[in-house]
């Protein structure tokens, strides 16, 4: 196996991309919506509730307990809540967005620009073909998240230590980051590649986005109101089970993604 | 002669799970194409070419059979094989948001070629394209697209080229280049296969073709072996200084000819022996003192064999239904 082949697809279809106001957008926006501004308005908000009304209410230091009787408890808690309970879950829909939008359009993008057959007819492998469409949506992705993460990362220790006196991200945000977060991503980019392979154009290949976008929004439900929390532990079965889902889609994308098939769709 | 394209048995049968429907599009075929030729593949829409040149560039996996291209099989060997051939799809195939040179350059890396840069520079001057090298494929006019297709089908220089209706939607002056193009490729020997329901096209620039419908090979052959096959007379067509019926008349009196008509002041002679006969014909024209000033065999064009081989097609077809 070639891996430079890989890399001259996922090359050519960057350069595509860097053309491409649809696709280049998002991948601005969304790591810029949840480094910079979510978490202004998530710390921010925090300054405008009324916190003694809050307070004398119990809720809060019942849900995080660690805060109680400390000095400002109400707004440690509503900042430490908004951060690990509202933006951690939120920070998985960077790449699960990232990895739809580009890997979408990845086989059927080529069939919707009548350019499939002059790629298909490459002297390379249907696992390098394959690998660089992996690449194009995969590294992207996460580099993104990634960045975003870091610029996350610092703002919250330069906003947040002088008040907690310890930094807020701790090793469950690693762990959903740099495990959990690179196994969605990777299931999400093989599931979006086999029905982009299988569809029309690259607005056709999106329908199945609900299958991956529907786990993720309940994740942050569940976690807004604590009934599912991202800890430690549960990320890593979190994990497990994604990294086992990701086998699978190894499996199937083994037997789905083949010349054979995306030629035989090709009228 | 060497063969460098041979297909043996080849078939191709597309299963519809959805609808539980089965196409056979190419069923059972046998050629081949020698190496240094111009093939055209003819046939009406539907009839299997585009099915069996895809199988031929290993996109399509037969359903059986198998066909070898310079020795090397195209079950087997479908890497190797698409590196020694170039592929002008239908539809231009060129990166629109990609500049010129980032499209060759794309498809120039997967091939070992010494100096990309300046095989680029090379074919963007064959093709009088140079100064556009950094303008983008869809910023082209349709004739520059072709054109850069080609280039990036040539940039290896591979030995066997398949194109698919290779002037379909160009205008006239972009098909003429193309087609000198085609012929000049033929002078650097190479083997050309070309995909076509452009009749003029395939009559001018291909050596032998094959027409191909509902999924069978019906004839192979340069046009002058089909229409032997095709038709049982032949026309030799006389000129006269001065048309005469008596020279009708006296010419439909031969057994070895089938019928004589004059049209547009010439004479029209239908018989099987162009070759043998000709020389009779001519004294005894000369004899009844009629005065030639031409004569010569009509050949018949691709168009007329093709609408003939569609009208028996059809003949047959209507004999079988009225069997049943």
């Amino acid at each position: 196996m070639k891996i430079k082949n890989s890399f001259y697809i996922f090359k050519k279809d960057w350069q595509e991309i860097y053309k491409n106001k649809e696709i280049l957008l998002p991948i601005i926006i969304l790591p810029l919506l949840f480094s910079i501004i979510f978490p202004i308005i998530f710390i921010g908000s925090a300054l405008f509730i009324p916190l003694d009304e809050l307070n004398n209410g119990g809720g809060l230091t019942d849900l995080i307990p660690i805060f109680q009787g400390q000095e400002n408890a109400a707004l440690k808690i509503i900042i430490y809540y908004n951060i690990n309970f509202l933006m951690k879950p939120l920070f998985l829909f960077t790449p699960m967005i990232l990895t739809m939008v580009i890997a979408s359009d990845s086989f059927a993008g080529e069939k919707e620009r009548k350019t499939i057959e002059s790629l298909l007819i490459l002297p390379i492998t249907d696992k390098e073909l394959i690998l660089g469409k992996l690449f194009t949506a995969f590294i992207p992705a996460i580099l993104a998240t990634w960045t975003a993460f870091g610029a996350f990362q610092a703002m919250m220790f330069f906003a947040t230590y002088d008040l907690f006196g310890f930094n807020l991200i701790g090793l469950d945000w690693y762990l959903l980051l740099f495990l959990f977060t690179p196994l969605l991503s990777y299931f999400s980019v093989i599931l979006m590649i086999i029905n982009s392979s299988r569809a029309k154009d690259a607005k056709s290949a999106q329908n199945v986005a609900v299958v991956i976008i529907i786990p993720v929004i309940s994740l942050f439900f569940l976690q807004m109101t604590n009934i599912f929390i991202l800890d430690i532990i549960n990320t890593l079965i979190l994990s497990g089970f994604i990294g086992l889902l990701d086998l699978l889609m190894v499996y199937l994308g083994g037997k789905q993604l083949n010349r054979d098939r995306l030629i035989s769709r090709v009228r | 002669m060497t063969e460098i394209i041979r297909v043996e048995n080849l078939s191709k049968k597309f299963i519809n799970k959805k609808e539980k429907t089965e196409v056979l599009a190419v069923d059972n075929i046998n050629f081949s194409v020698n190496a240094g030729e111009i093939f055209g593949f003819l046939g009406p829409n539907g009839a299997g070419k585009t099915t069996t040149i895809r199988m031929l560039a290993c996109l399509l996996k037969p359903t059986l059979g198998n066909a070898f291209l310079d020795g090397m099989s195209i079950l087997e060997d479908q890497e190797n094989i698409r590196s020694i051939i170039g592929f002008l799809t239908e539809n231009h195939g060129n990166y629109e948001k990609l500049t010129i040179k980032q499209n060759l350059e794309f498809f120039g890396n997967f091939y070992d070629i010494q100096n990309l840069n300046e095989r680029i520079e090379d074919i963007l001057e064959q093709f009088e394209m140079l100064d556009r090298i950094e303008m983008y494929a869809g910023e082209l006019s349709k004739g520059f697209k072709q054109r850069l297709a080609l280039a990036r089908t040539l940039i290896h220089e591979p030995k066997i080229l398949f194109f698919d209706e290779p002037t379909a939607g160009l205008d006239p002056i972009a098909a003429v280049k193309v087609r000198e193009l085609i012929l000049k490729l033929k002078s650097k020997n190479r083997t050309i296969f070309i995909n076509s329901h452009n009749l003029e096209e395939v009559q001018k620039v291909c050596d032998r073709v094959g027409i191909i419908d509902k999924g069978h090979i019906k004839h192979i052959g340069t046009s002058d072996e089909i229409s032997k096959n095709l038709w049982e007379y032949r026309i030799l067509e006389v000129k006269l200084k001065k048309q005469s019926n008596e020279i009708v008349s006296q010419l439909s009196k031969f057994d070895f000819i089938k019928e004589v008509f004059p049209i547009d002041g010439n004479i029209r002679i239908h018989l099987k022996e162009i070759e043998e006969f000709t020389p009779i014909i001519i004294e005894k024209i000369v004899e009844m003192g009629g005065k030639i000033l031409s004569i010569k065999p009509l050949e018949y064009s691709l168009e007329d064999i093709y609408v003939k081989l569609m009208e028996d097609d059809k003949i047959n077809e209507d004999a079988e239904e009225k069997g049943k």
